[in-house]
């Protein structure tokens, strides 16, 4: 069995280079996938073209998605996921710089999993990922 | 005087007298007082009387009488003769009555309840009464002899009696014609005066008052007309009063009149007229119709008063009213505008916070990130070179530094911004609750003493940043190596709850303390106190949209007092 496959939906480098940095340190393992726009997102998660490969683009375990986003914002992606039945039972986190009420409000109403202000903590992403079964593992 | 010697000669001689005496006399009262005594000396009666008919305004008939040879005692005490069978003859102006002994007579006696003579009556036995009649024939009254013996009145006196009756008629006839002239000439002269008074009075009217007949013909012009229009009497009375009429309106004329025949007034008609020079004179018109005697109507008076400046002022009131109107609707449309721009320029406002907090933000995080990958796994490549560590620790700082200083400026953009909504609030669980919440205030060295807190009427969220904000300040700006002590309590002042924060810290020097609540404003240097300069700034505005005040008391040397004033449940 593949080992569960983590999305991160993230158009910044940089904090893809740190939550990578914090995964590390939090002992998951997982292969990662890196969207870096909101279009790439959902042609990734629909299998469209350039992703239609599961082997080389599998169907993720877990969503990691930034709220702003170029071309499809993070609640324009979370609105597409809740309409496809089949990815409708992936965890969403949001990872957002953005500790606006009003964010955390429209996430919630669109059934985000959880919502984790930038930079996540160890322990936050941890109790994160045990929503898709994702524990980590000590070398 | 009668002379025994020639009786006749001495009743002409009264005769004469009473006759020259009557056509001067006016007044009916002598006029029978002289026919009476006149009577009395030629009959030669013990007493006479004339009783006569007086017709009162109302209609109602009544007697008066004269008396002569008696005092009036001697009558006053008995009832008025009636028509009974001895007066009725003569009051009926059937005849002349003449009795040698009233006693006697048979008609005598007949007038229950009397029968005969009152009780105390004069003693009558001779009886003489005349009739006396006006020229119309109607009976005036009559007049009446007696005397205590009988037989003393001769058949000579009937004759005599019937020219001194008609004479006494004519007189009083005359004299009622003279009073009823007189009256009428009074009524006349009232009438006058009466007229005389109205004139004057339409005279000095300001008002023109004008009168017209049917035809639509001046019939009259006061001076009011005469002002108002120009016109003199002389040029007006007798010229039809569309005169006065200007073209335009023409045709009210005949509606008017039309009104007026009906019988109708017409009241406070608005309408523009024409003076002699041709220009316009606005005024308010009432016109009522004019009846003669019998209640013809035979013109119309109106009254006209010059209301031009009455219209000016109401047309310069109108048009400062349209005026002001406009000036409104421009002033509407202006704060619409400019509340239109302010929405967008919050709406703005709101979009650069937002990306504040998500752009500028991430270049901190990264140099946070690789400052701490730096320092966390390449730790033994930097042992031996402490410079460069420390280089890293201070741009993790002031990286966190700045980072602090956005969240806070977008802490204030909220508390500016959002939504305030008041409600009743228990202080004493929110500053338990920010406490719990609050890691740095939970620390065991620091002393935080609540005493009574009272409920107070504010926005929790703007209230906890205030009380985390305030006691977040005591905690940290306490002195060198003395561990923060805090006192926090409530007072009441009339509908308002004072919420107090009493610390021992370092004070604030006077100096500075109307700065203290500006944004970025620190009175401190850096060390050993870190701050953004923002937190106070919060707290005022976060209590100023609630509605309440802030302040602060400190010497500067022996701590501060922190109060915020809000609205009491």
């Amino acid at each position: 069995m593949h080992e569960q496959t983590i999305l991160v939906v993230e158009d910044n480098e940089d904090d893809v280079f740190a939550l990578r940095w914090a995964l590390k340190k939090a002992k998951i393992r997982n292969p990662l996938q890196v969207a870096t726009d909101g279009q790439v997102a959902v042609h990734y998660l629909d299998g469209h073209v350039a992703y239609s490969d599961r082997e080389k683009y599998p169907l993720p375990s877990f969503i990691f998605l930034d709220l702003k986003l170029p071309y499809r914002n993070g609640f324009e992606v979370l609105a597409w996921v809740r309409e496809q039945p089949h990815l409708n039972n992936i965890p969403v986190v949001i990872l957002s710089g953005s500790d606006e009420e009003r964010d955390h409000e429209r996430a919630r109403s669109l059934g985000v999993a959880a919502y984790l202000v930038k930079p996540a903590k160890v322990e936050q992403l941890q109790s994160a990922l045990k929503l898709a079964g994702i524990d980590p593992i000590d070398d | 005087m009668p002379d025994p010697k020639r009786p006749e000669l001495t009743t002409l001689r009264l005769l004469h007298g009473v006759a020259s005496e009557l056509v001067t006399e006016h007044d009916v009262e002598k006029i029978v007082q002289c026919v009476t005594d006149a009577g009395v000396a030629i009959s030669g009666a013990a007493f006479g009387a004339f009783f006569y008919n007086e017709v009162e305004a109302s209609g109602e008939a009544y007697r008066l009488y004269t008396l002569s040879g008696v005092d009036c005692e001697a009558f006053s005490k008995f009832p008025m003769p009636r028509n009974t069978d001895i007066f009725s003859p003569t009051f009926k102006g059937e005849r002349i009555v003449r009795l040698d002994d009233v006693c006697a007579d048979p008609s005598y006696g007949r007038n229950a309840p009397h029968t005969g003579m009152p009780e105390g009556h004069l003693p009558v036995r001779s009886y003489l009464a005349i009739p006396v009649f006006s020229t119309d024939g109607s009976v005036l009254g009559g007049l009446f002899f007696g005397h205590p013996e009988p037989g003393k009145f001769v058949e000579d006196l009937e004759l005599i009696f019937k020219t001194l009756a008609a004479q006494a008629g004519i007189a009083i006839d005359n004299a009622n014609l003279i009073s009823q002239v007189n009256r009428e000439l009074d009524a006349i002269k009232r009438a006058q005066i009466d007229s005389l008074r109205l004139a004057a009075i339409i005279e000095s009217s300001d008002d023109a008052i004008i009168s017209k007949n049917l035809n639509g013909i001046i019939t009259s012009w006061n001076f009011g007309a005469e002002q108002i229009f120009g016109y003199r009497p002389e040029e007006v009375i007798g010229q039809s009063v569309t005169l006065l009429i200007p073209e335009e309106h023409i045709d009210e004329e005949p509606s008017i009149i039309g009104r007026i025949r009906q019988g109708q007034r017409v009241e406070h008609y608005e309408t523009v007229r024409q003076r002699k020079d041709g220009s316009r004179v606005e005024i308010s018109l009432t016109v009522s119709p004019i009846k003669d005697a019998l209640g013809n109507i035979i013109g119309a008076s109106k009254i006209a008063r010059d209301i031009s400046e009455r219209k000016a002022n109401e047309r310069e009131i109108e048009a400062a009213r349209a005026e002001l109107a406009q000036a409104n609707d421009l002033l509407e449309r202006r704060v619409a505008a400019r509340t239109k721009e302010l929405s967008d320029a919050v709406a703005q406002i709101e979009e650069f916070s937002y990306t504040v907090s998500h752009d500028l933000r991430a270049p901190l995080r990264a140099m946070k990130t690789y400052s701490s990958v730096l320092l966390e796994e390449h730790a033994e490549m930097l042992v031996d070179h402490p410079d460069a560590r420390d280089y890293l620790v201070r741009i993790q700082a002031n990286s966190s530094k700045l980072d602090r200083m956005i969240a806070d400026i977008l802490a204030f953009g909220r508390v500016a911004r959002d939504k305030v909504i008041l409600h009743r609030v228990s202080l004493s669980e929110l500053v338990r609750d920010v406490i719990a919440h609050h890691t740095p205030l939970r620390d065991e060295a620091i002393d935080i003493e609540i005493g009574r807190l009272e409920d107070v009427v504010a926005h929790e969220p703007s209230l906890s940043q205030i009380v985390s904000n305030l006691l977040s300040n005591a905690v940290k700006f306490v002195k060198q190596g003395e561990h923060a002590q805090i006192r926090i309590w409530t007072e009441r002042c009339g509908d308002r709850v004072r919420l107090h924060f009493e610390d021992r810290g370092i004070g604030i020097d006077p100096a500075y303390q109307d700065r203290l609540f500006n944004m970025f404003e620190r009175i401190h240097p850096d060390l050993p106190y870190e701050g953004t300069g923002v937190g106070l700034a919060i707290v005022r505005k976060a209590t100023e949209r609630m509605g309440g005040k802030v302040g602060v008391e400190s010497d500067g040397i022996t701590g501060s007092k922190f109060w915020v004033e809000l609205k009491a449940p």
